[in-house]
């Protein structure tokens, strides 16, 4: 009884606390609205440079894994085993690393099989890559030679895309080559190019077409071919050297890779190993967005506190007569968490209608790198963030209303 | 006598406000302590209309935020209709205060930022919320009885001192309280306003049966209450009708 009294009351009353609370803010629309200005312009802020960083980012990771598979499952690595020691005896021995020569993954049909039942694969993709030269007259050009299974690579890196001449073709005479490559040799379009991967294994190829990546490493070295003449180039029949895989959410990476080492006990090595640095840059960059955001931020809910607190002098007399009409405490500081929350929200909405349309005006821009995505939930994050943060900077202002001493307070002129 | 005997018969009715030995003391244990209430004993029946008389610094105000629940005794008791406030929390004297007091300020005291007719119903909608009907109703008929019905929709800002003291009356009356506490409710209107002014706590005193105290220095008015309290230094130096006010301190000053 007393409980459901309780929440009538507690509801009733929250209705004249926002009566009030807009009443106030109407009363004053200069100030309501400079520092709404202030508040929208900060959001406007965060919202507009989150976007840009998330873009920047996605773009640059989107770049770095076309290129790429997210993991890479090797043979494992050879080591040097000595024979046991005799008990009571100790060996100094100099050793030197051992050399890794290519070797293929043992029954790598039934790695690739298990894996293609692994839910949380989407591509797996085996590749022999090894060393070669391709030479045109007397020209040579150091070549990683990569023998691939097309239909199954394209789940890996849409080679055809980056196609820019000729015909997407790898076989037993096709070869496909970088831009690079091929302007080091001065290939064309069905131009004969003979590879060389020693100890006399050579074929004459023609060059099916030509194709740019965009990164200058791979265009320069890679040669694309079936598996089958990779496999007798480099003399390993019927062997693969490498299972690329692909996996849905990228930064999992090294956790699967992980995963995987236990399940397959073979040498596995995540994008996210093999691209240290890049993470480290990109990491220290959301730190940094991290920072101007919080900083940005502060500066708002410290914009809201001291408005409230100046309106909470303005009206000590107001208060005084409201706790004089029977306002609980409660009431007041409610009254002003109110104006905190209402201010941080007003600001906001605003803010962030400015933040997407800076993000338009930049995705408008002629030869931008990048077209930046807003995500709703990322401007509606926003909104609800500036609005808890209101409340929160209301909050000091708000107790200092609660707490006045009404008999003083009314007298205040 | 006769007027004495009758105010005595009036006591026995319902009392809605009882002081007992009240003390007031500001600033306790520090150099600057200031004794301004001392063994203040009163009592207010119902529909009685009280005038609280005292020079300036004898502790009227003081009295009246006590009583009004806006300030809290030293020592003593205190009770709104039969309730002893002393030991209440903060939430419970609010409460008691919505419940059964209106107050009336000299500086009329109403919020700019609502209409004539939202300050009317604040009490009740800081109590209940959105008002009913029926309060609404109320409200715009205390408004009709002030004479104000048409700025009931205006902000208050429009309205001339004598006008907005009336819209403070209605709010006053509005929650229908048994106790109604008028500061210096004339202090600065002219003579005429301040007449019609008096005349309508004098209707609602009778039309209403609310116990009214009323801080004047208006010999005039307080002349006009049927009873007189004379504070002087701190302490209660007359209780009792006012046409028996002995000549010494008939003026209020």
């Amino acid at each position: 009884m007393s409980f459901v009294s309780g929440v009538g009351r507690w509801r009733a009353s929250l209705w004249i606390e926002w009566r009030i609370a807009l009443r106030f803010l109407a009363d004053n629309p200069l100030q309501t609205l400079l520092i709404s200005v202030a508040i929208s312009v900060g959001a406007a802020v965060i919202v507009f440079i989150t976007a840009l960083m998330t873009g920047l980012q996605t773009n640059v990771i989107e770049r770095t894994l076309g290129t790429q598979a997210h993991i890479r499952i090797e043979a494992t690595r050879q080591h040097n085993i000595f024979s046991q020691t005799p008990e009571g005896q100790y060996v100094w021995a100099l050793e030197s690393p051992r050399a890794q020569r290519l070797q293929t993954i043992n029954n790598w049909q039934e790695v690739r099989d298990v894996l293609d039942q692994h839910p949380a694969l989407n591509a797996v993709s085996p590749l022999i890559s090894g060393p070669a030269f391709a030479q045109k007259g007397s020209a040579r050009a150091s070549i990683a030679l990569m023998g691939i299974d097309p239909e199954r690579y394209a789940g890996i890196i849409e080679l055809e895309e980056y196609l820019q001449e000729g015909r997407f073709s790898v076989g037993a005479s096709d070869v496909l080559i970088g831009r690079q490559l091929a302007e080091d040799l001065g290939l064309r379009t069905g131009d004969k190019v003979r590879l060389d991967a020693g100890d006399n294994r050579q074929v004459v190829m023609d060059v099916a077409g030509i194709f740019e990546m965009g990164v200058r490493e791979l265009d320069s070295r890679y040669v694309y071919t079936d598996l089958k003449q990779a496999q007798t180039l480099l003399d390993l029949p019927g062997g693969i050297t490498i299972l690329e895989l692909k996996i849905s959410d990228v930064f999992t990476a090294e956790y699967w890779a992980q995963r995987l080492t236990k399940l397959t006990g073979l040498h596995v090595q995540s994008w996210m190993e093999s691209n240290g640095q890049l993470l480290n840059a990109l990491s220290s960059q959301t730190m940094t967005t991290q920072m101007i955001r919080v900083f940005v931020a502060l500066s708002v809910a410290f914009g809201i506190a001291s408005v409230l607190a100046v309106s909470v002098v303005q009206r000590t007399r107001e208060i005084g007569i409201l706790r004089a009409m029977g306002s609980t405490q409660q009431q007041i500081l409610r009254v002003f968490l109110l104006q905190g929350g209402l201010l941080g929200l007003a600001g906001s909405l605003l803010g962030v209608l400015v933040g997407y349309s800076l993000v338009q005006v930049f995705n408008g821009i002629e030869g931008r790198l990048f077209v930046i995505r807003l995500q709703p939930s990322m401007l509606l994050s926003a909104i609800l963030i500036a609005t808890a943060a209101g409340v929160v900077a209301a909050m000091v202002p708000a107790r200092r209303a609660a707490k006045y001493d009404p008999a003083v307070a009314i007298r205040y002129v | 006598m006769s007027k004495l005997q009758r105010f005595t018969d009036r006591a026995d009715q319902q009392v809605v406000l009882q002081l007992d030995k009240l003390n007031k003391i500001f600033n306790t244990g520090t150099p600057l302590q200031n004794h301004v209430l001392h063994d203040i004993s009163l009592q207010v029946s119902r529909g009685e209309l009280v005038a609280l008389v005292g020079t300036s610094g004898s502790g009227k105000s003081t009295l009246l935020n006590v009583m009004g629940l806006l300030d809290v005794s030293s020592s003593g008791e205190l009770r709104i209709q039969g309730q002893l406030v002393q030991g209440m929390t903060e939430q419970q004297r609010t409460q008691l205060r919505s419940e059964s007091i209106g107050f009336v300020f000299q500086f009329h005291h109403l919020i700019s930022a609502f209409s004539v007719l939202d300050n009317v119903l604040m009490p009740l909608m800081l109590r209940f919320g959105k008002p009913s009907a029926a309060q609404v109703e109320y409200a715009q008929y205390l408004l009709g009885e002030v004479g104000l019905t048409q700025f009931m929709h205006q902000s208050t800002n429009r309205l001339s001192g004598g006008q907005q003291q009336r819209v403070a009356i209605a709010r006053a009356l509005v929650t229908r309280p048994a106790l109604v506490f008028a500061d210096e409710p004339t202090g600065n209107l002219d003579t005429q306003t301040a007449d019609e002014v008096f005349s309508l706590f004098e209707r609602f005193n009778v039309e209403h049966q609310c116990a009214i105290v009323i801080v004047t220095h208006d010999p005039r008015l307080s002349a006009r209450c049927p009873r007189t309290i004379r504070l002087t230094d701190g302490r209660i130096v007359y209780d009792g009708a006012s046409a028996d006010l002995p000549h010494l301190f008939a003026s209020p000053l």
